[in-house]
């Protein structure tokens, strides 16, 4: 074991090495800025996608202006040189779209985006910690292209300054100890702003005394080029002495020369600049930068590194893997509580009236209250706004419809609807899936549409809300719709059914056909839609997470996409059924009643058992028969059903009796019991048994409902 | 012991920022955007601001002419990047002491600090 941690210790300590001798960034940092990289990353795919179509909205391109720039900054700290470049190629075409050298194109935003999916490229290397061949030179010149097309003139025009003009010939005479300097100093060529530099040199002087003349004008500093050497004719009681420490506290000078009324003494001062190594700070700085920064590196001192030293953090940071962790506690605590509840109860049957039990009982009902609202604020914790999942679709939605042809625009509401993070995880690819199928099969190209007497744009929306503590997400679009006549054909020449099944479907599910494995409506595949992997698919996974999926569709119309999900996935609130000396929970999101039966009720219909339910027939699965639970007693008088619903099929599961309902935390079966067909996950009740979660999708395909 | 705040909107730098400057014992106070310097600029009146200038809620430049309002011996460092040559003029104008350009090293940001703080 310990060699094992050695390993491992040493394997990171190699990587750590290697990251660092790529880019400056330590392994703490990395997360933050992987994060951040990938949130700016987002906000240009949304805003380009966006800016395509309002490209006179200035907010849009201030945020894409400002992601960029970010970008830039950030990929300059870790000395990434490529993102760097192309971060700036990226922020100046912002810079020139608000500066309207050029306007909006498809083809800008063209490159810009494929200047997005390089800086993606670019990001990988940082978590690798290697180099890739990706080149964003290319790119790079084609910015450039735009850009030489925009400009009017060349931005590195230098003002021209003339020679600092000669001492003047009778130097004026200043009663009140007053002298006259002339002052030159030179500005660090490599200053970003060196008229900043220069204006700031310029009040320096005017806090001293009163500047004469001044060169470059300050009409020049003001036109902020570029500016290398200034020169003052300055009137002042200060010494030269008093000048020189004043406008050493400037930035960026290199060379500052102060000479007295034309008496040539010249005092010369070499200020701090980058150019000069650290080690070579100039003496007239060194005594003052040692003098200032001893105090605070001592030791003793630096008391409050690290957390008292910053300010009130309102956030902290906190790992995936904790807040699980803390949820599975207070799963676990769920169930103590449960077990707390028979316990009093059996306890208040014994013992009526006893103080001591009245006692436990408020307490065990206190604890319960408090159970409840740990868990609701650790499930909060969890939660995450769909709008991390939902604000990537616009961009993709925009390659894919490029691809196919067609146009297509997006609309997302209720992006702030917050859901747990790991079902965001989980409904990620469905969804994806169900945009594609909306894009590739939903939404008509141009020509038709305009034929069919619809705009030529189609529309793609998304939407996601809160229900009665469920999560509803729909994709929605105004397409040709699902011709279900079309579907019975489909499946016959696939010879999935015959022609008679297929008549014998209804609309409604012959248009769930295409939740069948292996059948595909498109005509060709497509490099949209993919191959195979279809509904059936983005069905099991929603079902998976205890989700249901539905199709409303009507032709030529548009189709919707209705996904509805519970908000969390540890925590399954479920009905508790009996079936001989077995306890069953079912997912209270597939219940839609219950009923109880007689025998009289259960009628046969081409050898299956069905009852009749207001007016429609229901069809009846025996839980006993399914899981091969024998049972005492074959008449038995009064038997029970669950009503479950599962995307279109209405069935009754018969029970020998319902136990109430209950929250159960779910535990995985584990690998030494592997997969039960039509049983999902297990859990431990209140009373400390153990009960199995019915998966009811694969239990009503084990009954052969489909 | 002489406080610092740091105002940028990319966490990463932030972070980096006060990595440095806690190092060095400083008491390092952060802030996210414009508004919120404003706000912490006036509760723990640092002696050194260092303040990004592309920001979103409020730019570093209306945040550093409010700060001045405030205290008009505030002294305040602007971050920058190439191609803000006009801003940061602006912003020496409006009273900002001096400026650093992203990527900075760290005797920049040390010197800059020092002068200011001296």
């Amino acid at each position: 074991m310990l060699i094992l941690l050695q390993s491992v210790w040493i394997l990171t300590s190699i990587r750590r090495v290697a990251m660092q001798m790529v880019f400056d960034i330590s392994q703490d940092e990395l997360p933050i800025f992987l994060a951040e990289v990938d949130e700016h990353l987002q906000t240009l795919d949304e805003t380009l996608v966006e800016l395509e179509h309002r490209s006179d909205d200035s907010d849009l391109l201030q945020n894409a202006f400002r992601a960029a720039h970010t970008l830039k900054g950030m990929a300059g700290m870790i000395g990434h040189h490529r993102m760097t470049n192309l971060t700036h190629a990226l922020e100046t075409a912002f810079d020139g779209l608000r500066k309207a050298q050029y306007s909006v194109s498809t083809a800008l935003i063209d490159l810009c985006l494929d200047a997005v999916d390089g800086l993606r490229a670019l990001r990988e290397e940082v978590i690798k910690g290697t180099l890739s061949d990706y080149d964003p030179q290319p790119l790079i010149e084609a910015f450039a292209e735009f850009n030489a097309v925009g400009e009017h003139q060349p931005k590195e025009k230098r003002v021209e300054i003339p020679p600092a003009p000669a001492v003047p010939q009778s130097p004026p005479t200043h009663s009140n100890g007053k002298k006259e300097f002339h002052i030159q100093a030179r500005i660090d060529p490599r200053s970003v702003a060196s008229a900043a530099r220069a204006f700031q040199l310029m009040m320096a002087l005017q806090e001293l005394g009163e500047i004469v003349s001044m060169q470059p004008t300050l009409e020049e500093i003001e036109t902020a080029q570029p500016v290398q050497t200034f020169w003052a004719q300055l009137i002042t009681p200060a010494t030269a002495d008093q000048i020189l420490q004043k406008l050493g506290q400037i930035s960026e000078i290199e060379k500052i020369d102060v000479q007295a009324d034309g008496d040539g003494r010249s005092l010369a001062a070499i200020n701090e600049s980058k150019t000069t190594p650290p080690e070579q700070t100039s003496p007239a700085e060194k005594p003052e930068a040692q003098a200032q920064a001893a105090p605070v590196s001592q030791p003793g001192r630096s008391r409050s590194n690290g957390s008292g030293g910053r300010g009130v953090e309102m956030t902290v940071r906190t790992s995936v893997e904790r807040l699980d962790s803390l949820m599975n506690l207070v799963g676990e605590l769920i169930t103590d509580r449960n077990h707390l509840f028979q316990v009093r109860n059996k306890l208040e049957a014994q013992a009526h009236n006893d103080p001591l039990v009245e006692n436990l009982a408020e307490t065990v009902a206190h604890i319960s209250r408090i159970t409840d609202q740990l868990q609701e604020e650790v499930m909060r914790i969890r939660m995450l706004p769909i709008g991390n999942l939902l604000h990537k679709f616009p961009r993709m939605v925009r390659d894919m419809s490029q691809k196919a042809g067609k146009l297509v625009d997006v609309v997302i509401h209720g992006e702030d609807t917050e859901l747990d993070r790991s079902m965001i995880e989980e409904i990620n690819d469905p969804l994806i899936h169900l945009v594609r199928n909306a894009i590739d099969h939903g939404i008509e190209p141009p020509e038709e549409r305009r034929a069919a007497g619809k705009p030529e744009r189609g529309t793609v929306t998304l939407n996601a809300w809160h229900e009665q503590g469920r999560i509803i997400l729909t994709v929605s679009d105004d397409g040709r719709g699902i011709d279900p006549s079309v579907l019975r054909k489909k499946v016959v020449q696939k010879g999935l059914m015959t022609a008679e099944e297929a008549a014998a479907l209804s609309d409604e599910q012959a248009v769930d056909l295409i939740f069948l494995p292996g059948f595909s409506t498109a005509e060709k595949v497509t490099d949209i839609s993919g191959r195979g992997v279809g509904m059936d698919i983005v069905q099991t996974n929603i079902q998976r997470v205890n989700g249901t999926i539905h199709i409303e569709t009507a032709v030529g119309r548009g189709t919707t996409f209705q996904i509805v999900l519970p908000l969390t996935l540890a925590i399954v609130p479920t009905l508790l059924v009996r079936v001989g000396s077995a306890t069953f929970a079912i997912p209270l999101v597939m219940v839609l009643e219950t009923l109880r039966l007689s025998p009289a009720d259960i009628k046969t219909i081409r050898q299956k058992p069905v009852t009749m339910l207001r007016g429609s027939v229901l069809p009846l699965v025996y839980l006993s028969e399914l899981f091969n639970i024998p049972q005492n007693g074959t008449q038995r008088k009064r038997l029970f059903a669950v009503v479950i619903q599962s995307g279109k099929h209405r069935v009754g599961l018969v029970v020998d009796g319902f136990m109430g309902e209950e929250e159960v935390v779910v535990k995985s079966l584990g690998k030494l019991v592997g997969e039960i067909p039509g049983i999902s996950s297990a859990a431990i009740l209140g009373d400390g048994s153990i009960t199995l979660i019915v998966d009811v999708p694969a239990l009503l395909r084990l009954a052969g409902i489909h | 012991m002489t406080k610092i705040l740091i105002v940028d909107d990319a966490e990463f730098l932030r972070v980096r920022i006060i990595k440095m400057l806690t190092g060095q014992g400083f008491e390092v106070y952060e802030a996210e955007n414009g508004a919120k310097a404003v706000e912490k600029y006036k509760e723990v009146r640092p002696d050194v601001v260092l303040m990004d200038i592309t920001m979103p809620e409020m730019d570093g430049l209306a945040a550093l002419k409010e700060i001045r309002a405030f205290d008009s011996q505030a002294k305040v460092v602007m971050l920058t990047a190439l191609g803000q040559e006009s801003v940061v003029l602006e912003a020496v104008k409006s009273g900002a002491r001096d400026f650093i350009v992203k990527p900075f090293e760290h005797d920049r940001v040390m010197s800059a600090i020092h002068k200011l703080a001296g």
